[in-house]
């Protein structure tokens, strides 16, 4: 355990795991209660869905790391896990089973125990019949902000040249669905290809499926409210001359889905890497509004990580980041036994902060960074969140930036760099003695982070163990 | 020559008993040279510090132990026999009494790698630098194959047995598939032990 005395950020250490490694190329999701922090690592091996739990207490031990997986069935009666949320403090498995005999798709769900074992009397959610395994239907789950509520939507198998079916369960702490339907878009006749989902504490059910534009792709929000009619609303910037590159999607408090991202300028032709001139942001309580706004200059390679309210302003956090696949030198079936390699690069940190209503624009600033990897860049990504309301961005920089030392130029420093509301950035804080970078044989993996108010929980790891650093 | 035949037999039996078991544990792998570390005195006191990790077999033998790992002046070395025991990282080191598979009576004091902590029992890998895997619950003598060699099922109902459902299992079942189960066994154990809490 650690703690940096004078700086504005300190750090806290937690205890080393038992036996554990980090995959590469890992999914993430978190969630965070009054009691724990749950860290939802997920990989696909072998066309089986593997969701890694890791539950960090509060103060920063890992009390459970297990990957929460079932047996996959056979070839005509196939389960396998949908999705892994925290309902009130308690880890939820969700299960599709797909059985061709029976011709149903059947959705449910299981607590899963303090060691990682899942409750073998599963609930069944809801069904869906299909007569083709690989046109059986869909199932997506989401955990609303109040974290007692769960949105089941069911996209039915769809049928050529029709419109798609969603069936919907609205589900309590104990996994009853308190009210259940049926809904359509009016003015879709196309099949949905449902890229994200989430769900307010009113009802909202907002459907997120990326549309194309020639080449250029934007998001269509498909919004049904329980007891109302479905909406479509394309999230196009109205300049033609200007198109989304990428985008992230969150609930506002007030229960509205706010996008942000970044925009590109429209062209016949492109050669090199993609560059940002500006952003974009859309809140769906203002359904014809795309704002944009201009960087001061472009910005290669812009990718959107993290959107942030801190109850007066939205933060846009993103990074310099590019993934080139590696070819491989096998072919044919030989290249099936290889996982794909790419090489990464993580520039410089972008953060834009914008007015609460998303009309306009407060600031933009980067970071400078630079960092190349080959196949694994976890520890390269960067975390986001407030403390005491201030935005905090936590990365790994390089040592020699700060510290005179031409042995040790290349380590991975931990910084935090707090932000204000006026896009004022704090000097760096570094935490070379505190987290003993020339000695330590863990690296922070700032991909995998927990916010709660007043700490950034992140997670380290060596060959053999992890453990959480808490910025507070 | 009949004394000789027998001594060669009894070897033979003793060394493939030794190798009955196949289970590996994970070896642990952490770069040499100094990391954060800490050590613990016979007094239970807990130090904060930085620790030399040498070899899986060096490791058994010494611990170095700095309070600041720039100043060579803060470095203490202890054996085994002044230290409950000491962490490189995420490697755990106990000192218990261990003098290998072909050991007998009470073993000398050895830092032995905590290959797989348990609420209970806590499984062991002493490295010849081979594997050599043994069990302690508690502060007991711990268990190893040379322990079980004559006294088989009563070593196990000794370190089991308070399970009446694993009690059953040793009663019932052979040497071999026991050996086999083993570790499933003290996983079993441990889960229980934690449940009876």
């Amino acid at each position: 355990m650690g703690l940096s005395a004078f700086a504005q950020v300190q750090v806290v250490q937690g205890n080393n795991s038992s036996q554990f490694s980090v995959s590469k190329h890992a999914d993430f999701s978190s969630f965070t209660t009054d009691k724990a922090n749950y860290f939802v690592l997920k990989r696909t091996e072998h066309f089986e869905k593997i969701n890694t739990l890791i539950v960090a207490d509060k103060s920063g031990s890992v009390v459970t790391n297990k990957e929460i997986r079932v047996d996959m069935g056979s070839f005509n009666n196939q389960r396998g896990v949908k999705d892994l949320l925290v309902i009130n403090s308690t880890p939820v498995v969700f299960v599709e089973n797909r059985d061709k005999g029976a011709g149903k798709n059947v959705l449910t769900a299981g607590a899963i125990d303090g060691n990682g074992s899942i409750n073998t009397a599963l609930i069944t959610i809801g069904s869906m019949d299909f007569v083709k395994m690989s046109n059986a239907g869909e199932w997506y789950a989401a955990l609303t902000p109040d974290q007692k509520h769960v949105a089941v939507i069911g996209k039915s198998p769809y049928e050529k040249g029709s419109a798609a079916q969603f069936s919907y369960f609205m589900l309590d702490e104990k996994l009853q669905v308190t009210s259940k339907g049926i809904f359509t878009f009016a003015g879709n006749d196309k099949n949905i290809y449902v890229t994200n989902f989430l769900a307010s504490d009113k009802g909202d059910l907002y459907i997120i499926a990326d549309d194309f534009d020639k080449s250029y792709k934007y998001p269509t929000l498909y919004k049904y409210t329980i007891g109302g009619t479905g909406v479509i609303v394309p999230v196009m910037i109205t300049d033609p001359k200007l198109k989304n590159l990428n985008y992230i999607a969150r609930l506002s408090p007030q229960g509205d889905l706010v996008f942000a991202g970044y925009i590109q300028k429209k062209s016949t032709f492109s050669a090199g890497d993609p560059a940002a001139i500006g952003t974009w942001m859309f809140n769906s309580s203002k359904t014809n509004e795309v704002k944009t706004f201009n960087f001061d200059k472009p910005i290669t390679n812009a990718t959107a990580r993290n959107l942030i309210y801190n109850g007066d302003i939205w933060f846009l956090v993103g990074e310099q980041y590019k993934a080139d696949k590696v070819e491989m030198s096998a072919s044919g079936p030989a290249a099936a036994n290889f996982d794909e390699t790419y090489n990464y690069t993580h520039g410089d940190i972008i953060v834009t902060g914008f007015t609460a209503d998303g009309g306009s624009k407060k600031f933009d600033l980067s970071l400078d960074r630079q960092w190349t990897a080959k196949d694994f860049d976890q520890d390269l990504t960067v975390a986001s969140g407030t403390i005491n309301n201030k935005l905090v961005v936590v990365f790994n920089d390089q040592y020699g930036k700060y510290i005179d030392d031409r042995y040790h130029k290349f380590l991975k420093l931990p910084v935090a760099v707090l932000i204000s509301n006026a896009g004022v950035a704090d000097s760096p804080v570094i935490f070379a003695n505190e987290l003993d970078v020339k000695v330590s044989s863990y690296t922070l993996y700032p991909q995998f982070f927990n916010n709660d108010s007043g700490h950034l929980m992140v997670l380290s790891g060596n060959s053999q163990s992890i453990k959480t650093v808490t910025f507070q | 020559m009949k004394k000789l035949l027998s001594l060669i037999t009894f070897l033979m039996v003793l060394v493939s008993f030794a190798n009955a078991q196949d289970q590996k544990y994970v070896d642990p792998d952490l770069t040499r040279g100094i990391h954060p570390g800490t050590v613990t005195t016979l007094d239970k006191k807990v130090l904060q510090g930085y620790v030399f990790n040498a070899d899986h077999v060096q490791n058994q033998k010494r611990c170095i132990f700095y309070t600041d790992y720039n100043d060579g002046n803060t470095k203490t070395e202890y054996s085994p026999s002044d230290l409950v025991g000491y962490t490189i990282e995420n490697l755990q080191y106990k000192s218990i009494p261990y003098s290998g598979n072909i050991g007998s009576g009470k073993g000398d004091q050895q830092f032995v790698y905590v290959a797989k902590p348990g609420f209970a029992i806590n499984t062991f890998v002493y490295y010849t630098p081979g594997q050599q895997i043994l069990w302690q619950k508690g502060e007991e003598d711990p268990v190893s194959n040379s322990t079980m060699l004559f006294n088989f099922k009563k070593t196990l109902l000794n370190l089991l047995g308070d399970d009446p459902d694993i009690a059953a299992i040793v009663n019932d079942k052979g040497r071999v598939y026991l050996m086999m189960h083993l570790d499933i066994l003290v996983d079993q154990y441990n889960t229980w032990a934690q449940a009876k809490k």
